[in-house]
């Protein structure tokens, strides 16, 4: 007879419901983040008559309106969840949502367009002339930043949202048996 | 009283037997019991938007209990325990039990409800639908298999079930 002992499926959608809900809030508080900073800068900089500053306001612009498309497709597909359908479709869809992201699949190119237009814009604003090795220091801080950020979204992941996606692998295993 | 409240209020009182069905197999106790008929019901009113009547009403709202039930939970129950009633008719949906023999029956009740229990997630919904006297082709709608595949896991977890109450009785 099967048993449950392998994989931790105590709960399971409890602990999806939970995330979906957490997930939400963050996506909804973001996006409301980045459409504040969108027009704040926007504001800012439409103002400056310096050439740098410009750049780096568009360049901030653009970068803000690519993390802002992202954060709203991912609050859309935390939005959409629907516990009326069947087991097997809430199983695939919870499946999709808590898996790792795939730089192809998900759309990489995007995001990482987004943070080198913040690292460039961050450049134009604090440095008033072109200095290599300004450059490089602004830059090897900004880049650990991001890398401290990618290492700590990484950490979460595994520990909240890889159990269930394993969990959701498993189940979705056992129905096409 | 708006038109979502209106069919709200009548999606639960027609189908209330079927949520308190599904709850009793999940809780054991009427706090329990109480708790997830609540869960299901704001589940309802949560996706009462999206049933455009491609599924039978009953269809739709065991999904709703299912998927809720499957991940209720609170400080009593750790694990997803299913829990049957001793006068419980439907029973005999499962397996033969002579009614006369009253001593034997509680305890062939009790090995049941272990045996149940020994189930993986998926096989224990299926049981607990069976149980519910809902028909293979709605199952299957709940699930989101085919009619076939519930024929077939149905009949493969009640053999089971069957020999491992031989088993214990040796």
């Amino acid at each position: 007879m099967k048993k449950d002992n392998n994989i931790d499926l105590d709960s399971f959608i409890s602990k999806m419901q939970k995330q979906d809900f957490l997930f939400l809030g963050l996506f909804k508080g973001l996006f409301i983040m980045l459409l504040l900073l969108l027009v704040l800068y926007s504001l800012v900089f439409v103002f400056k008559t310096e050439l740098r500053y410009q750049l780096a306001g568009t360049c901030y612009v653009i970068s803000f309106s690519l993390l802002a498309y992202y954060i709203w497709k991912y609050y859309m597909i935390y939005k959409k969840v629907n516990y009326s359908d069947t087991v097997k479709k809430v199983l695939q869809d919870a499946e999709a949502r808590y898996r790792k992201f795939k730089f192809k699949r998900d759309n990489g190119f995007g995001l990482i367009l987004a943070v080198l237009l913040i690292n460039a814009a961050t450049l134009l604003m604090i440095l008033e002339t072109w200095n290599i090795i300004a450059i490089i220091a602004i830059s090897f801080v900004f880049w650990g930043l991001m890398t401290c950020g990618f290492l700590t979204g990484l950490r979460w992941w595994k520990k909240d949202s890889k159990p269930i996606w394993l969990a959701a692998k498993a189940l979705l295993k056992e129905l096409e048996e | 009283m708006n038109k979502k409240e209106e069919t709200f209020r009548k999606i639960v009182r027609d189908n209330e037997y079927r949520i308190t069905g599904i709850c009793r197999y999940y809780s054991l106790t009427e706090e329990d019991q109480k708790d997830m008929y609540q869960e299901i019901l704001i589940n309802i009113w949560k996706s009462i938007d999206s049933f455009r009547g491609d599924a039978q009403l009953s269809t739709w709202i065991y999904r709703v209990a299912v998927n809720t039930a499957m991940g209720f939970s609170n400080k009593e129950i750790r694990r997803q325990k299913i829990f049957l009633e001793q006068t419980d008719g439907n029973i005999q949906n499962l397996i033969d039990i002579d009614e006369n023999c009253a001593k034997e029956k509680e305890k062939l009740f009790r090995r049941l409800e272990n045996q149940i229990n020994q189930l993986s997630v998926i096989d224990k919904i299926i049981i607990t639908l069976v149980l519910e006297s809902v028909n293979h082709k709605e199952i299957a709608s709940v699930i989101g298999i085919t009619e076939p595949n519930v024929r077939v896991k149905v009949h493969r977890i009640k053999n089971e079930l069957k020999e491992a109450l031989e088993l214990v009785n040796i």
